[in-house]
């Protein structure tokens, strides 16, 4: 038995990733699983899943270049707001 | 100022310029202490719900929301009169938690209470808290080189507090001074706590470093004074903050996602985060959160149905109560919990003492035939403790003999001899010795319950795993004859009830994560695998054979362990001993993390859901391989081989599957789901 660490290096559950949840939650879409009182939902999965996979490249990108991640945020305040 | 973006990376700049300098200052918050949650205002939450039940036991009524904008409102009140005064808009806590209290609790504040809330901040904090192993270890080199070390931090916590901290994560011996701003209200966010420190400590800016995380105060103004600045822009520390922030604020739209953020702040980061063998991980990840529920719905039960004390029935009862030692003490920080009590019971103990009032029920009979293993009246004498010679002269009466078949399950059984049986149930004499083989073993149960001041409550829980209950039943059967007695609420890990419960006024069972009473087919999959669960949560001891009655007292008689079945228990014990293990190190951490929280035991359902379906009904080979148990002892099931028919017809259990089909099956999974879900919908 290969030893293991309890949290992943995407700071996930080792033994219950997300990609093994979004396998659970598509099958409950076909067949009953139970009472989940509504499940994960798709759309937190995709974005969970973005942080957990691709999170620290995003930020590794934004702590380099913060000016220009700055300025997008900016951009997409001023964007929201109207 | 130098900008660096790993732990390592600033450490390995750090050495170079630390051989140039006398002192290094550290910042204490995010850079050598990060919190599990991304929000530090979150651990006052606890403390808000920790006020207003102390409020409560005062006979003060006000919600935790109150005493949290109470307090925000102090704080800030205090933060507006610092900044008439001083540069910085600081806070101190003991100020302005006592001005809380007092507005809070007017007369009853009392200093006892203030040092009540403050030390449960403290342990709320130390248990959020985790050190940066390599600033740490850094910090601890520049210790031994010679270096004055410093912390200084901008925050409510006096340095005093701050001490506490820093000596629960294990490196206060290698710091020389810790500085607070809310002793001086001098901050490194306006730049004035650096000329205190100079001053004060007689220090050089030019052979000075200082190391923090926010650019402005532990960058700019450092500098600004001549300082060398260090600051850490981690961008892995922000993925781990953004994941949880997102599992936070689903949470509070969509239920399932609770159980997950209770698992997240259950992981263990940095240093704490070690290789591990698989059992283990399967206890902390799997069993701990699943434990954690049924300790907090104990908790709950016991709570609502004013029990005074828990009894922990052996031997799953060890597990249990040492997992409730480490998580409850966060969950109910006002001790409002019944005491708890560990009770050596077992089934092959309490089902002759069950005899010794009543006699030998037809059900408590039946029970015995349950397993496919019992197949005579032997089995009857074994399980019950009866000496069959007593029982040769009925046997003659009813057309029996010892090993007239009982059970349908095995060759030679004909409907006669139940037809026999049963009458002889019937036979008062044959009751009345029955009564009286069985009654030194209930008289030395009454002692030793005596001895644990069992009768001298009202109210009590009986804790157990489960499945038809057949411990709560011949326990309370041995004791009912007994007035006064407690009402006895039974609580059970899984109730499959596969024979009606004697439920009564003072007789009660509830399964809590799984009850057949309440159709609940996400939580029954805990019946792929019941074994699993028993071997997980058994004690490290021998089981009961019995009680017996002595000449001074009573005795406990626990069963040998040196035959072939005991060892090979001993051998499963050490086998699981990994998994048990990952189970209690995760108890205190699922207690802090759902006290932080505020969640019930029913919020973290659907999660618990997933995870039991998950692993139960669809678990990995590996998996299956790794957690399925090598032996389980059961002396309740006789070593009778039942008819081939019945073994044929016996079916196959996806744990039992072998390790081939559970890897290269596909539909193996689904087929046995679909086969546990017609079986749930036919119940």
């Amino acid at each position: 038995m290969n030893n293991k660490k309890l949290t992943t290096t995407r700071f996930d559950i080792n033994g219950n990733s997300i990609v093994r949840l979004t396998g659970f939650y598509l099958l409950s879409r076909i067949i009953p699983m139970g009472d989940n009182r509504g499940g994960p939902g798709i759309k937190c999965l995709l974005v969970l899943g973005l942080f957990q996979y691709w999170g620290r490249q995003v930020y590794w990108a934004d702590t380099r270049f913060h000016r220009f991640t700055n300025l997008l945020r900016r951009i997409k305040r001023k964007l929201q707001k109207r | 100022m130098k900008v660096f973006h790993t732990p390592k990376s600033l450490v390995e700049a750090g050495r170079i310029i630390a051989s140039t300098v006398d002192t290094v200052s550290f910042d204490l918050f995010d850079t050598l202490l990060i919190r599990r949650i991304h929000d530090p205002d979150l651990v006052k939450l606890p403390v808000a719900r920790f006020i207003a039940e102390k409020a409560k036991l005062s006979g003060l009524n006000f919600s935790p929301e109150y005493a949290q904008s109470v307090r925000d409102s102090v704080e800030k009140k205090q933060r507006q009169e610092t900044s008439k005064q001083f540069k910085d808009h600081e806070a101190c806590y003991p100020i302005f938690m006592r001005q809380t209290l007092e507005e809070l609790f007017h007369e009853k504040m009392s200093d006892d209470l203030l040092s009540e809330v403050t030390a449960y901040e403290m342990t709320m904090e130390n248990a959020m808290l985790v050190p940066r192993f390599e600033l740490v270890e850094w910090l601890k080199e520049l210790y031994r080189h010679g270096k004055t070390v410093f912390i200084v931090s901008d925050v409510y916590l006096p340095a005093a507090f701050l001490k506490g901290l820093v000596q629960h994560a294990g490196f206060s011996p290698y710091v020389h001074h810790i500085v607070s701003s809310a002793d001086t209200f001098l901050a490194k966010a306006s730049g004035e706590a650096f000329p205190f420190l100079k001053e004060n400590f007689q220090l050089k800016p030019d052979s000075w470093i200082h190391i923090g995380d926010n650019p402005i105060s532990d960058g700019v103004r450092p500098t600004e004074f001549g300082i060398s600045a260090l600051v850490l822009d981690d961008h892995s520390e922000k993925q781990r903050k953004a994941i949880i922030k997102r599992q936070l604020n689903y949470s509070k739209g969509r239920p399932f996602w609770r159980g997950r953020v209770l698992q997240q702040l259950m992981l263990p980061l940095e240093e704490e985060n070690k290789q591990h063998d698989p059992l283990y991980i399967e206890g902390h990840n799997f069993l701990a959160p699943l434990i954690g529920v049924f300790i907090q719905k104990i908790a709950e039960k016991c709570v609502e149905l004013s029990v005074e004390k828990i009894f922990f029935l052996s031997r799953e009862g060890y597990t249990f109560k040492k997992y409730w030692e480490q998580a409850v003490p966060f969950l109910y920080p006002n001790n409002k919990v019944p005491e708890t009590e560990y009770l050596y019971v077992s089934r092959m103990a309490l089902a002759g003492a069950s005899c010794a009032y009543q006699g030998l029920t037809k059900t408590n009979a039946d029970i015995v035939f349950l397993p496919a293993g019992n197949r005579d009246f032997r089995d009857i004498c074994r399980v019950f403790n009866l000496d069959i010679e007593g029982f040769e002269t009925f046997f003659k009466k009813y057309q029996l003999n010892s090993q007239s078949v009982l059970s349908p399950l095995h060759d030679g059984y004909t409907p006669e001899n139940t037809a026999n049986y049963h009458a002889l149930l019937e036979d008062e004499d044959f009751q009345d010795e029955i009564r009286k083989q069985t009654r030194p073993a209930n008289d030395a149960l009454q002692l030793y319950l005596d001895d644990l001041g069992f009768f001298d409550h009202e109210n009590v829980a009986l804790v157990d795993i489960g499945w038809l209950g057949t411990i709560p039943r011949f326990f309370y059967e041995a004791i009912q004859h007994r007035d006064p007695h407690p009402s006895c609420h039974n609580l059970l890990f899984g109730a499959t009830r596969g024979i009606e419960y004697p439920k009564s006024s003072k007789n009660n069972i509830y399964g809590l994560i799984y009850d057949k009473d309440r159709f609940d087919f996400a939580a029954s999959s805990i019946i792929y695998s019941r074994d699993f669960f028993e071997e997980a949560c058994k004690a490290p001891h021998p089981t009961l054979n019995g009680y017996k009655l002595k000449e001074d007292g009573y005795s406990l008689e626990f069963r040998q362990t040196d035959d072939e079945i005991g060892q090979a228990e001993k051998i499963q014990d050490r086998y699981f001993a990994p998994l048990q293990q990952g189970m209690f190190d995760g108890a205190s951490k699922f207690g802090a993390a759902s006290v932080l929280l505020g969640f019930s035991s029913k919020d973290y359902k659907p999660w618990l859901n997933y995870l039991l379906v998950s692993k139960m009904a669809f678990p990995a080979a590996e998996e299956v391989s790794n957690i399925r148990h090598q032996s389980h002892l059961d002396d309740f099931h006789g070593t009778h081989k039942p008819s081939q028919a019945f073994v044929k017809g016996a079916r196959k259990q996806l744990w039992d599957a072998s390790r081939f089909s559970l890897r290269w099956n596909p539909i193996l999974r689904i087929k046995y789901f679909l086969r546990h879900l017609r079986e749930r919908l036919n119940e």
